[in-house]
């Protein structure tokens, strides 16, 4: 059986997701009936739906990761989970959230992983849009390095935040914390990044 | 922005955006980051997901089966209590919690002192419907408030009302005191609704409030470094030079905060000078901060382990008692004569006699509550696009 990627709902994701802030995360697109059929143990309607989803689940797990290896990783291991635990799931229009949640779990075991295996990437692959203004390049290029270096809770809540624009509680589900932990979290995130910020900085001066 | 001392440069680091630059920043890079997966990811995840067996249904599908011996049933069982623990398997808080088929955790996180419980389905007394998901609740007496994107809705026990539209960029987070809401955003608002004339009124504060109190007719708008008090009256701004703070509540002249590194620490309430500091606690975990005053007294999550409440003397600065729980909680809401305390990792709600500190009650919740406060006595759990409201002993 051939999966194709369907339009819309997956394809070249927009710069920010479909989720607008202030959303559900029960998306009506994603077909309720089909994860019904999967979780009956229909194997090519859950393959449809992992189609719909993965590049979805890959932009998030490569922003938290950084690497592409690691994101591939993180992607297949909660898309594994799914399947196995699907028969579980006892609201399917909690599918979307559920598997964010399955995601970002995945993203923490890779995480630790690569820390086990001392193999932190601090490189990142730069296959970005090259056209734009130098300085907007610099001062991204700094933002990246900063953003590398965060912790893995930090770079979820603002993956979060600031890529898919979810809302506070639904944050709150995707990571597995309390709503006024996301709100701590994201505080210590941002002026986290802010530190790393001016840190190189310094650095950069000293070398003047 | 803090200075970091140093001569001019060529070009504007990253590090000199203010807070509104760099979180455009932080989006653009996001957005530039690739979205596509690699083309061979689904085709090597499919074909392992077709090598792959589902879990069954669960453990009554599996007896009723009829096949598959005890002992295999138990090691199964073993094994994923295991798994859970060791590795965080998703069995924890989801969807799927509280399934009959599942082995939902109502006891993850409580010292082994504490005996297991099953907790009876929370009472509910009514049920109001947003049309759209709630960020926030705060109430005064018999009426409450919903913080949305972009308004404020106003409800009572018996009726949610027409939403007020706010323009408040990001809203993180509402109060309400004297018949009047205060809720915060980006962009340094604050935003109020006039009792008298139904007016929204919208006042720059200079910073992002990601925590906001009110009482005896001052509002205090906690950001990153800095809290702002508001003079309701007079409409005077002032900075309390402290920071860090994760949750407050005003009571009297004192402003009670918890700060990031888990100390307790009244401040007056007009100046920040420090009136007492609660020593802090062993280092024992990452608790959710919640605190508030009530009763004559300060009560707070242990920001120790985050499993018991704390009640504090206000006039001395004291613990004068404290409730074990046994759950991990994260938020408090005291009434009249009760105290509930609200764990969302574990679904439940907790009820405390406030006069014996006795517990009353644990009551299992939906596990998508994100918000916990008090309408008409009563406790109010925000769910998503629905506010609970429960029967409480």
């Amino acid at each position: 059986m051939i999966i194709e990627r369907p339009g819309g709902f997956a394809g070249p994701l927009p710069p920010i997701l479909g989720v607008r802030r202030g959303d559900d995360l029960r998306t009506p697109d994603v077909g309720w009936e089909l994860v019904e059929r999967a979780r009956a143990g229909d194997g090519a309607a859950f393959d449809v739906l992992a189609a719909r989803s993965i590049d979805r689940l890959y932009a998030v797990a490569r922003r938290i990761l950084g690497g592409q290896e690691r994101a591939e990783d993180a992607v297949q291991e909660a898309l594994l989970l799914a399947w196995r635990d699907l028969p579980q799931l006892r609201e399917p229009e909690a599918w979307e959230g559920w598997l964010m949640r399955l995601l970002v779990r995945s993203c923490y075991r890779e995480a630790r992983r690569a820390r086990a295996q001392a193999t932190v990437a601090l490189a990142a692959e730069h296959d970005r849009p090259s056209g734009d203004d130098p300085a907007i390049i610099v001062q991204r290029d700094e933002i990246d390095r900063a953003f590398r270096r965060l912790s893995v809770d930090h770079r979820a809540v603002l993956v979060m935040t600031h890529y898919l624009g979810l809302t506070g509680p639904q944050i709150a589900l995707a990571l597995d914390v309390a709503p006024g932990t996301v709100k701590s979290r994201l505080h210590h995130a941002t002026r986290a990044l802010r530190a790393v910020l001016e840190a190189d900085a310094r650095s950069r001066d000293a070398r003047r | 922005m803090s200075e970091r001392g140093r001569g001019p440069r060529r070009e504007r680091d990253a590090a000199d955006l203010t807070d509104a630059e760099l979180r455009a920043a932080v989006v653009e890079f996001l957005a530039s980051e690739p979205t596509t997966a690699p083309d061979h990811l689904l085709a090597a995840t499919l074909e392992r997901r077709r090598a792959s067996p589902q879990r069954s249904r669960g453990w009554r599908r599996f007896m009723a089966m009829g096949r598959a011996p005890l002992a295999a049933g138990l090691a199964a069982a073993v094994v994923v209590v295991v798994a859970t623990i060791v590795v965080g398997l998703p069995f924890e808080r989801n969807p799927v919690a509280g399934s009959p088929d599942v082995p939902a955790s109502p006891t993850a996180g409580r010292p082994p002192s504490v005996e297991p419980a099953i907790h009876a389905p929370v009472r509910i007394g009514s049920i109001l419907t947003l049309d759209a998901p709630g960020l926030a609740v705060a109430t005064d007496g018999g009426r409450g408030w919903a913080l949305r994107a972009g308004s404020l809705v106003p409800f009572t026990v018996a009726a949610v009302a027409e939403p007020v539209v706010v323009d408040l960029e990001e809203p993180r987070e509402i109060t309400a005191d004297a018949g009047q809401p205060w809720a915060t955003g980006a962009g340094g608002a604050l935003i109020t609704i006039d009792p008298a004339s139904g007016q929204v009124r919208r006042i720059g504060v200079g910073i992002d409030g990601d925590l906001v109190a009110t009482g005896g007719g001052t509002v205090w708008v906690a950001g990153l470094t800095a809290v702002r008090r508001l003079d309701v009256a007079s409409g005077d701004l002032t900075t309390l030079p402290i920071s860090g703070v994760v949750a407050m509540a005003p009571a009297g002249d004192l402003l009670w905060t918890v700060r990031e590194n888990r100390t307790i620490v009244a401040v007056d309430g007009a100046t920040g000078r420090e009136t007492f500091v609660l020593p802090r606690p062993a280092d024992l975990g990452r608790p959710a901060a919640s605190i508030a005053a009530a009763g004559g007294s300060i009560w707070a999550i242990d920001p120790g382990d985050g499993t018991q409440v704390l009640r504090i003397d206000p006039s001395t600065g004291e613990i004068s008692g404290t409730v074990a729980l046994g759950l991990p909680l994260e938020q408090l809401a005291v009434g009249s004569a009760r105290l509930w305390a609200l764990s969302q990792r574990t679904s439940v709600l907790a009820t405390v006699d406030l006069a014996s500190l006795g517990l009353l009650e644990t009551a299992s919740i939906p596990g998508n509550v994100s918000d916990l406060d008090v309408l008409a006595d009563r406790p109010l759990l925000l769910e998503l696009q629905r506010l609970l409201v429960v029967d409480s002993r």
